[in-house]
């Protein structure tokens, strides 16, 4: 494992929004013009939801926001709805994360999919009440679904190849904190 | 100092909740915005994504040509039979050619007796496509024209066929179309031979179905579907597609665009047509004048 120094977590962060710029470039690439009855899994949020399980120093609350909110503005979704939803659901994982130190990821995952669960019920329902366009359930049900399977995928990925993982007991940052 | 060395990682101190409940509050109060004041929060985020698109650009287009090249080269496997496919198609299309140019000359012939003068709509400006919606619930393309090729906001997009969609959002150097199966997409057409109205209604499927039919009895599969230009926002007689019947019964356009590969769009100027919004006055002489001559009537 690296070590947590200023520059590592800077790095990190870094290395977290080139992520999900490039997800959002994936997305953005004009190859579905054609209406699907199927959808993909919502990568940007899973991957937070991973870094935030995971090492919730190096997804900091302001650097979530300012990705989603951008995501809002480029994939023609209400801005600011999916954002304040999605740092809710990263908020509420944040606090439980030392409970997540000693468990196994069979918990990890079924609370992470409890919070996507929740998410994605309460955008439904916002949506319902106040945009003004309807969005289709059956899709946002789906993309639920295969978020929530994308999630173990997502988490090896990021461990495999960012060395995203829970920090080990006793290892500590610059200033000599526990992590 | 010592307390918060004690606790590194409470993520439920007083200071850092205040911190997250105002940028949620932040979130939420852009939100607001946008159901308030949506023109003015959309011209930002057209603005934004005039800025972050377009300098992917370079990126983008040699991912996307390969992307198509590869889904090219799929159908080389059976090049035989497609070559056989278009031989025939292209016999097929000579016949209709001469019988177009037919009808051309006669149209001409005819407007030229009729000293018709022709919509200015049918010039247009040609855009790439740089990127589509990036989310499966709307349906949208950019293109690589903007303000500054005099692109405004609801002109229409057609590829060489058929419409596409319409211009909603203009940027300087990008524009953002809003497909015809976009679920927030309505287009009046004239279901032709009948000549019967409807509403191409988008509903995020391949097939927009057709609401508001104005007689159902009339129009059968086949018949086919052009825009009506009613709500003077799109001119009217350009090509949307042929009417199908789906298994449950509801009659939907089979769109004649190639939404499966959008590149080039071309957008079509339509530059405002004068409104008569008077009813006719009465021509008459100036009022004064009336009484001018009234009382010259009564001298005389």
């Amino acid at each position: 494992m690296g070590s947590a120094g200023t520059g590592y977590i800077w790095g990190m962060r870094g290395l977290y929004a080139v992520t999900g710029v490039l997800i959002l470039f994936i997305q953005l690439l004009p190859l579905e013009t054609v209406p699907r009855g199927w959808v993909a899994p919502d990568f940007i949020l899973c991957i937070t939801m991973v870094w935030v399980a995971r090492r919730p120093d190096l997804a900091p609350v302001w650097l979530i926001a300012a990705m989603f909110l951008l995501t809002d503005l480029l994939l023609q979704r209400p801005p600011g709805l999916w954002s304040a939803l999605a740092l809710v659901a990263t908020e509420v994982l944040r606090t439980r994360t030392s409970d997540l130190k000693d468990t196994t990821f069979a918990f990890e995952w079924a609370l992470v999919s409890a919070i996507i669960v929740c998410f994605y019920l309460a955008l439904t329902v916002a949506w319902a009440l106040l945009v003004p366009f309807e969005i289709s359930r059956s899709l946002l049900a789906l993309q639920m679904i295969f978020t929530i399977l994308i999630y173990p995928a997502m988490a090896a990925l990021s461990a495999a190849v960012f060395q995203v993982s829970k920090a080990a007991p006793g290892q500590t940052d610059a200033l000599g904190r526990k992590l | 100092m010592a307390t918060d060395r004690q606790t590194p990682q409470d993520y439920t101190g007083p200071v850092r909740r205040l911190v997250v409940a105002v940028l949620i509050l932040l979130l939420i109060a852009v939100f607001a915005l946008w159901r308030i004041d949506s023109p003015r929060v959309e011209r930002l985020r057209t603005e934004i994504t005039d800025r972050f698109v377009p300098s992917f650009d370079w990126a983008m287009a040699p991912i996307t040509g390969l992307a198509h090249l590869a889904s090219d080269f799929r159908s080389y496997q059976r090049i035989l039979e497609q070559n056989q496919e278009l031989k025939r198609e292209l016999q097929q299309m000579r016949a209709w050619k001469e019988a177009a140019l037919q009808l051309e000359q006669e149209n001409a012939r005819l407007l030229d007796l009729n000293k018709v003068r022709l919509d200015p709509k049918f010039t247009h400006v040609t855009g790439v496509v740089l990127a589509d919606s990036g989310s499966p619930f709307r349906q949208s393309v950019l293109i690589n024209v903007g303000e500054r090729d005099g692109i405004r906001d609801g002109w229409a997009t057609m590829d060489g066929l058929g419409l596409v969609g319409r211009i909603s959002g203009v940027g300087a150097t990008t524009s953002r179309v809003i497909l015809l199966t976009d679920a927030a997409s309505r287009l009046p057409v004239t279901i032709q031979p009948s000549g019967v109205r409807a509403i191409v209604a988008g509903e995020n499927a391949a097939q927009p179905p057709l609401d508001l039919i104005e007689d159902v009895d009339v129009i059968r599969p086949g018949d086919r579907v052009f825009s009506s230009g009613d709500g003077s926002v799109f001119p009217s007689g350009l090509l949307v597609g042929e009417v199908i019947q789906s298994p449950d019964g509801r009659f939907r356009v089979r769109l004649v665009a190639d939404y499966e590969r959008l590149e080039f769009l071309r957008v079509l100027r339509s530059h405002e047509v004068e409104a008569v919004d008077t009813t006719g006055d009465l021509v008459t002489p100036p009022l004064n004048d009336v009484s001018a001559s009234a009382e010259d009537l009564s001298d005389g």
